[in-house]
């Protein structure tokens, strides 16, 4: 997680935070981008209070993502908190084919005129408590952003996160599979690249409703395949995976598809 | 998968008012970010000069296998809302002071349930709702005790009574605490729901409580002594609950250091006297100065009767009733100095800051938080509030603190108390005790919730809070015509007084 002051930073928009974006910078060098692996910037801009949601609606719909378009067709989506530790919570992913990509598109951001005066305009009227920002690595085939407006509306998503010390090179293929078999079906399946609680690593996972979403999640942890994984990591490690985080999501109604 | 709700605040405030405007601007929401001020946009009164009620606001949150998920709402589940308010005042027995068993109210009145007012549990499901406490009675006589409603996410709201109190055997008003004959409108009681998240079981939530106490009219002033101070000590005494070991200057010192200095705007019984906290903040300041400041505060653990002349806090002591019997209240200048200690953790506190064990994390006044979270509202409702002395007390009374029991920290155990157990031992009518509680020398009582004296938009003099009233019955009469305080530039002033 980085700071808001350093998220600021991130989007060109104000001093500090050097520290993180160094991180990211040289983590960078040693990701070439022909890897098969992708980048997604991951945003969350927690709002002071409902009365204030509008306002960032309207900053994401009518400036940032208007913005983004005209730089990069990239896929991006943005989920608003049903169930959050904190709300009103909006998430905004966007991924990018490199770091080196992600950082020329937000430095173009940043000084775009429009962006930043939508930007002052919210930080006069106090619209937001933070922004909290991570930088997630995704291999390109574990992303799919929904596609379908009809899921939009009714679907819900759920954002978990994993603390993993078995995982430290990724999650095992075995992972994926007792996903798959419990019903679970991520589009979005990432690792965090800095920050605590590392090896850690971040799933995006689609649920027609919350019924759905217990039935999976109380499969897992029936599942034969995947109480195994977590004894071997308990004699390995210590500690087998554990969930850190956890938050509901709806797609917001003027969410990119695909 | 295993889900766990809880109702938050654990213990929730709703104050009464006597304008009856129930929509949203007829009424505000109290404090739900500890340190925080509401001032409502369009004051505490009407435009007919009453008192706007403050609403207490209870939110669900939940727990899935232990892992924090945050506050369920009806955009997820359906919430069914249960809250029963009472006022039982009028059939428990006569206030005593602490230790002390005092008669039946009402001796004389054979039919127990003609005193209590119970309308009973109501129920709302679903958001924008709304249910009347309407079907009470004292002695034949309607009562309302106020409302619940839940607004568009499906979170409860409570509205208190509305300060109408009264004699159907028009009895006179005798003393402060025990009067025959007489009702109010102030009450308690259990706050319970179900949640059912969509497409699962239902689930009992944790349940809460709600109080309706009266006005508080120093909204900036916080007690020295509040109600969070007294319940986390009752949580370290009953339930174990530990405390850090050494205390953060700007969250543990530095709120009662500026509470001691701000009841120069209440009381001028304080005055200026004071000021001399200021040399202690910023910190460290020197040994000396502060175990200046230390040396002043009475030790908790001195027996309460005993005088210990010149410390602080100046307010009585829980134990009034045993320095100067229960007829000695609103007597005249007594001598005494048996004030209320703060408590065991603020004191300790203090003891450790005074010898440097303390965390210098102190970065200049804290501001209130940005963001509302579940321990948070239980912490602004119940830092609004007197926690001592309780004599009886304003809010609530020593049975909340001494005697009731708690499931954890600020939750009472919801299955072993009635709707009215934590107001029925409160004076009654609350105008007489909150008449009687004017400054009473050489000690105040609860100057946050009543003033003893203000300073005017015109007057840079104290005058007396409660000036023009003369009487329990004027005070009845009269009280909602009594002056707000709001923080005007570096002072705190009184307003919207309408005598």
């Amino acid at each position: 997680m980085i700071s808001r002051r350093s998220a600021l930073y991130w989007l060109g928009l104000s001093a500090g935070g050097a520290g993180a974006l160094n991180t990211f910078s040289a983590f960078a060098k040693n990701m070439p981008p022909e890897n098969g692996t992708r980048v997604i910037a991951w945003e969350s801009f927690c709002v002071s209070g409902a009365a204030q949601e509008q306002h960032l609606r309207s900053y994401i719909a009518k400036t940032l993502l208007p913005c983004v378009n005209q730089l990069r067709s990239t896929p991006r989506m943005c989920l608003e908190a049903v169930v959050a530790p904190h709300t009103p919570q909006t998430l905004l992913l966007t991924m990018y084919s490199s770091f080196n990509e992600m950082l020329d598109v937000r430095a173009r951001i940043a000084s775009d005129p429009h962006v930043r005066r939508a930007w002052a305009g919210m930080e006069s009227a106090q619209v937001l408590d933070e922004v909290r920002s991570q930088v997630l690595i995704v291999s390109e085939d574990s992303v799919r952003f929904p596609a379908e407006a009809a899921f939009a509306k009714t679907g819900l998503f759920e954002v978990r996160t994993w603390h993993a010390p078995a995982w430290h090179e990724g999650p095992a293929p075995e992972v994926r599979s007792v996903l798959s078999r419990i019903g679970v079906d991520p589009i979005v399946a990432g690792a965090t690249v800095a920050g605590e609680h590392l090896p850690r690593f971040t799933y995006v996972v689609p649920f027609d409703d919350l019924a759905a979403r217990e039935q999976a999640w109380s499969r897992l942890d029936g599942d034969a395949q995947w109480m195994e994984m977590q004894r071997v990591s308990m004699n390995r490690f210590g500690s087998g995976a554990r969930t850190t985080a956890k938050a509901i999501y709806k797609l917001a109604p003027y969410s990119p598809l695909g | 998968m295993s889900w766990v709700f809880k109702i938050f605040p654990s213990i929730g405030v709703a104050r009464i008012g006597n304008c009856p405007d129930d929509s949203t601007s007829g009424f505000y929401v109290g404090p739900e970010i500890p340190g925080s001020v509401i001032v409502p946009p369009n004051g505490y009164k009407d435009a007919q000069g009453r008192v706007r009620r403050q609403a207490a606001r209870f939110r669900i949150y939940g727990w899935e296998n232990g892992v924090f998920m945050g506050e369920i709402t009806s955009s997820v589940a359906n919430i069914t809302w249960t809250v029963e308010l009472a006022n039982t005042k009028a059939a428990f027995n006569a206030f005593a002071g602490i230790g002390h068993t005092g008669p039946l109210r009402n001796a004389s009145v054979t039919d127990r349930s003609s005193l209590m007012i119970t309308p009973g549990p109501r129920t709302i499901t679903g958001p924008n709702g709304a249910a009347l406490f309407d079907t009470g009675h004292f002695m034949g006589t309607p009562v309302p005790l106020g409302e619940i409603q839940t607004d568009g996410s499906g979170r409860l709201l409570v509205l208190g009574g509305f300060g109408s109190s009264s004699s159907p055997t028009n009895a006179p008003l005798v003393q402060f605490a025990n009067n025959d004959g007489w009702h109010d409108d102030v009450s308690d009681g259990p706050v319970t729901a179900t949640v059912t998240l969509h497409g699962n079981q239902t689930v009992q939530a944790s349940g809460a409580w709600v109080i309706c106490p009266p006005p508080r009219f120093a909204p900036p002033i916080f007690h020295i002594i509040s109600l969070y101070d007294a319940l986390l000590q009752t949580a370290v005494d009953r339930l174990g609950y530990q405390v850090p070991a050494t205390p953060s200057f700007t969250n543990d010192i530095y709120p009662i250091l500026k509470r001691a200095i701000d009841y120069q705007w209440v009381t001028t019984k304080i005055g200026n006297n004071h000021n001399p906290l200021q040399t202690v903040i910023p910190p460290p300041a020197t040994a000396d100065q502060r175990n200046l400041v230390f040396q002043a505060l009475r030790n908790p653990a001195i027996t309460p009767t005993v005088d210990t002349p010149h410390l602080m806090p100046a307010v009585w002591t829980d134990f009034f009733a045993d320095v100067f019997g229960i007829r000695g209240h609103g007597g005249p200048n007594t001598g005494h100095w048996a004030n209320h200690a703060l408590t065991p953790t603020q004191y300790n506190a203090m003891k450790n800051w005074a010898a440097g064990n303390f965390i210098n994390d102190w970065v200049g006044p804290p501001a209130p938080a940005t963001n509302i979270t579940p321990d948070g509202l239980t912490r602004a409702a119940l830092e609004n509030c007197s926690g001592g002395p309780f004599f009886p007390g304003i809010e609530t009374s020593f049975f909340t603190r001494d005697v009731y029991p708690y499931v954890e920290p600020f939750r009472l155990d919801g299955t072993q108390l009635s709707a009215g157990d934590l107001s029925k031992q409160q004076a009654i009518p609350w105008q007489a005790d909150f008449f009687d509680c004017a400054f009473q020398s050489p000690l105040s009582w609860w100057p946050s919730a009543h003033p003893d004296n203000v300073f005017t938009a015109t007057s840079n003099n104290y005058v007396a809070w409660d000036r023009g009233l003369n009487s329990f019955q004027d005070m009845v009469n009269f009280w909602s015509g009594l002056g707000f305080l709001v923080q005007s530039g570096d002072a705190v002033i009184e307003t919207e007084r309408t005598l």
